[in-house]
Formats: structure tokens, sequence, C-alpha cells
């Protein structure tokens, strides 16, 4: 236990069992409703605020997190009500998204950090402030799965049905795409913007060979999440690469080794 | 007693008019059958029961409430199609969105929901496979479930779209015996389909529906009614089954 002893490592610990939690949740249910691509714009539109966040000065992330949440409730309540077919506009707002951010980042006269930190993500930069973020957001996404679970549930599996039962499916909804965005915010810090989609979409696809439930998904793909972000580390510590790309990289090494031998039967 | 009241109803999607000028009664203890051709709106229709399309003229009641108020007396039993049947619920989950009714946010189901949907899968002889996975399960078993699922709360108008579209004929017999039962212990039907043959001597009243609606509260339908549904003269005698829909011909 002696790495503990260094901060970045035990924040980096801390960050991969934070994002594991909100990969389980919320991952699992935006793979099994077939949402990756939405979840992808979500994701991608935050790099709005996080140009924002550098003009103005304030934490990036803060301002990226404002921006998705806001980018999701308009998608909730004004995706269904467009004449065009939602993909569309979900393109349309993915490339404005990044637009925006590389243009106020253009505008910054002032030092410009890094901005391969928030399109690719190094966990090991994960600060102490960065972690009670993540801890708020995963919290209130937790909050919100245990007690919204049925009508979630209602509501991806046959939406006209639950309306028909009085759930209201438009709040429902719009509630899932801002627990969307949060997830987004805090998947930033490991992997960063453009590899988002990886650690939502790898861990369940796995876990969904092993275990058919919902809630026996969602345990393996937070397990699986954290073991391949853990491993990602290690990997990215030992080679001294990025520990972003060696994530991904890794999590599709380990998926294409898995759908090879289902296809071979081995299990 | 009145259960659905719609006066001059149109409706129109897009820039499509789907249904016309449509007025409908319907009473308690109906059993009636709505025949007409693919996009005739049919289900346009039973969503507008439901409330969940909302006519841009018309009055619509159900037991003489908005359909927003009265959608919790009716229980709806979807064409099989439109849900999503990749995602990971097992029979009984299903079964349960039925009780969601009167149930708040953050409140779980109770012993008895689960109770009264352990009795609607022995209704439709589906609580053996309980605990099966909604995706592996037969379009016949799929359908029971469903409509399981639209009986668990008890309601007191069930609403079908295209009920059997997926299910075997000798399976499709069960189906009907069940429903005539239901409908015998009180049960408001109404029940759509593009098939004219499945109207088995079971269904008590016919309209016919093609943009606009032909219904007479009983179960004769004119043949240039029909003609005018269908856009050609259909035969509307059903192979193996002895009953004729029409009026005996002279």
């Amino acid at each position: 236990m002696a790495l503990f002893q260094y901060e970045f490592l035990r924040n980096a610990f801390l960050a991969g069992l934070l994002i594991s939690l909100a990969c389980a949740l919320v991952g699992t249910l935006i793979v099994m409703r077939k949402m990756v691509y939405l979840a992808g714009g979500i994701a991608h539109i935050a790099f709005g605020g996080v140009g924002i966040g550098i003009f103005l000065g304030i934490n990036p992330v803060f301002s990226a997190l404002a921006f998705s949440l806001l980018s999701a409730l308009g998608m909730g309540l004004g995706l269904k009500r467009l004449k065009i077919s939602e993909d569309s506009a979900i393109g349309v707002l993915w490339a404005i998204g990044m637009a925006i951010g590389a243009l106020f980042v253009g505008l910054t006269k002032s030092y410009v950090p890094d901005l391969m930190v928030y399109l690719f993500g190094n966990i090991l930069m994960v600060s102490t402030s960065d972690i009670k973020t993540m801890l708020i957001l995963d919290g209130v996404i937790t909050l919100l799965t245990l007690g919204l679970w049925k009508e979630l549930l209602a509501v991806s599996f046959d939406p006209d049905f639950a309306w028909v039962c009085g759930v209201r499916v438009r709040l429902i909804e719009t509630i899932f795409l801002l627990m969307v965005a949060a997830s987004c915010v805090i998947l930033i810090h490991a992997v960063g913007i453009v590899l988002v989609l990886a650690l939502l979409t790898i861990p369940t696809l796995l876990s969904r060979h092993f275990y058919g439930g919902l809630k026996g998904m969602m345990m393996l793909s937070g397990l699986f999440s954290f073991g391949l972000i853990m491993m990602g580390l290690a990997l990215s510590y030992l080679f001294n690469i990025p520990s972003g790309a060696t994530i991904v990289l890794l999590s599709g090494i380990v998926f294409g080794f898995v759908e090879a031998l289902r296809r071979s039967n081995f299990f | 007693m009145k259960v659905v009241e719609l006066k001059e109803v149109w409706v129109r999607l897009g820039n499509q008019l789907v249904l016309e000028d449509i007025n409908f009664e319907v009473f308690q203890g109906d059993y009636i059958g709505i025949i007409g051709p693919n996009g005739a709106g049919k289900t346009t229709l039973l969503k507008v029961i439901l409330g969940l399309i909302k006519p841009f003229k018309g009055k619509v009641r159900v037991f003489g409430l908005e359909p927003q108020e009265g959608k919790k007396f009716i229980g709806y039993v979807p064409q099989e199609r439109p849900f999503n049947r990749d995602f990971p619920l097992k029979v009984m989950d299903v079964v349960l969105m039925g009780c969601l009714k009167d149930k708040g946010l953050f409140r779980n189901f109770s012993a008895e929901d689960f109770k009264r949907a352990e009795e609607v899968l022995e209704l439709v002889e589906m609580l053996p496979l309980k605990d099966r996975e909604i995706g592996s399960l037969s379009g016949g078993e799929l359908q029971r479930v469903l409509i399981a699922r639209a009986l668990v709360s008890k309601p007191k108008l069930l609403l079908l779209d295209e009920p059997t579209a997926h299910v075997d004929l000798p399976v499709q017999t069960e189906f009907f015996d069940l429903l005539k039962r239901l409908n015998e212990e009180g049960l408001t039907i109404i029940m759509v389909t593009h098939d004219v043959g499945v109207l088995s001597s079971y269904v008590g009243k016919i309209a016919c529906l093609n943009r606009k609606i032909y219904y007479h509260g009983t179960k004769e339908i004119r043949p240039e009614e029909l003609e005018a549904v269908y856009g050609c003269p259909v035969d509307l005698i059903a192979h193996g089954v002895p009953h004729r829909v029409l009026r005996e011909h002279h």
C-alpha cells in the first residue's frame, strides 16, 4: 500500500471507482436502450463548455458540466418535437458543441492549458477537488437510479405503455439524459471527451455475455470497468504512455478477444 | 354506461389527415372488433382513446373523463413490435409495469402487486415462465405476457392492437376463449385488426374504419360500406368459422 502515499495515485484509484459506478448505472442503460450515439453527442458537446471555461478563466470541468446538462435538457425537451430525424439533430449538435469549444479556446488571449487532457483524459491528473465533484455527481446518479428504477425500466422498455400507466415519460427521459450528461463529465477525467463512449459501452457489452438480468449486468459491468481502468492505468504507468488511450485500447483488445472466443464457441 | 365517447373527432399526423369526423360510442360490456386495411388509422384511434394522440378537433371522453384521467381504467395491449425486445427484463418485470398506475416516485412494488401479477400470469398460463427473459419468448408467449401486463391493474376497458398478428392459429383460439371469458365477467373490449379472418364468432359488434368510421352498434356491416373501406368487394366469411359477419343474402 506504499503506492497510496502518492496523492495522485490515491486519487486515480478513487476516480477509477467513481467512474466505474457511473459506467455501471448509466452505461448499461445507454447500451441496452441503444442510445450510444446520443451519449456520444452529449459528451462532445461538453467540449463547448470546456472552451468557454478556459475563455472565462473558470474551472473547465464546471462549465463542461453546465454545458452538457443544458444540452441534455434541451434534447430531452426538444428532440422529439423536431421535424428532422433524431440522429441528424444529434450529429449537428455534436459538431456545433465542438466548434464552440474550439472558437472560445482560439479567442482566449491568456495561457491555454493542454487540451489533450480534456479530449483524451489523464486519470493521473485528477485533483482532490475533481474527486469531490465526481462524488457528488455519482451520488445524485445513484439516488436517481434507485428512486426512479421502475420508471426508468418502464420508459426504456415501452414508453407508450408507461405513459398509459401515468408515468411522466418526458420528465423521466429528460432526467435520464441529465444522468447521461453527468456521467460523461465524470468519465472525462479518465478517458476524455473523445474516448468516453468506450467506457460507456465495452464493460456492458462484456457483461451481457455473462449475465442476462439488468441488475447483474450493472454490477458486472462496474467490475469490468474498474478492472480495465486499473489495468490500463498500471500499463500506462509502466510504459509511460497516455493513460486514457491505454485504458480504451486495453478495453478494445479485451472486447475483441472475448468476441473471438465466443465466435469459436469457447463459452 | 358510456365507456368511450368520440364526437366529431379529427386527427392529423404530420400533414396527413388520419381520422375524419369520427363519431363512436362504446358501452359497458361491449366487445367490439374494428377492422380496416393497413394504414386506415386503427392504431391512431386507440391512441386517441388513450390520450397518446390529441385530435385537432372534436371531443373524446373515457368513462366520462378526459383521456388523461380516464386512461387509468384502461388496459392496453400494443402491437408487438414497437418496444425494445432486447431490453433485459424478465416476464415478471414486464407484468409488474402494469402496476405502475398508482405508484408514486421512489415507491416500490408491494407484495400485493406481486401476488396480483402472479394471478394474471396464471390466468394466461404463463406463471411457469415468470423468470424467463422477455427476449427469449415466442410470439404467442410474449402476447400472453402483454395481456397479463394489461390486466394486472384490473382495467374496466381493454384495448387490443392487432393481438393475433404474431400468434399461430391454435393459440388464437385459446386467446379468444380467454377474451370471451373476460368479456362475460364484465370487461369492455375494443380490438383492432386488419385481418378480417380473425373476427370469429366471439366478437359482439363490428366497426369498419378507413379514415372514416362505419359503426351501427351491431355485428352487421353493409356491403357497400365495406367496399368503401377496402376499396373493393370483400368476402367476410372466414374459413373454418361457421359464422357470417355479413347479413344473409337472398
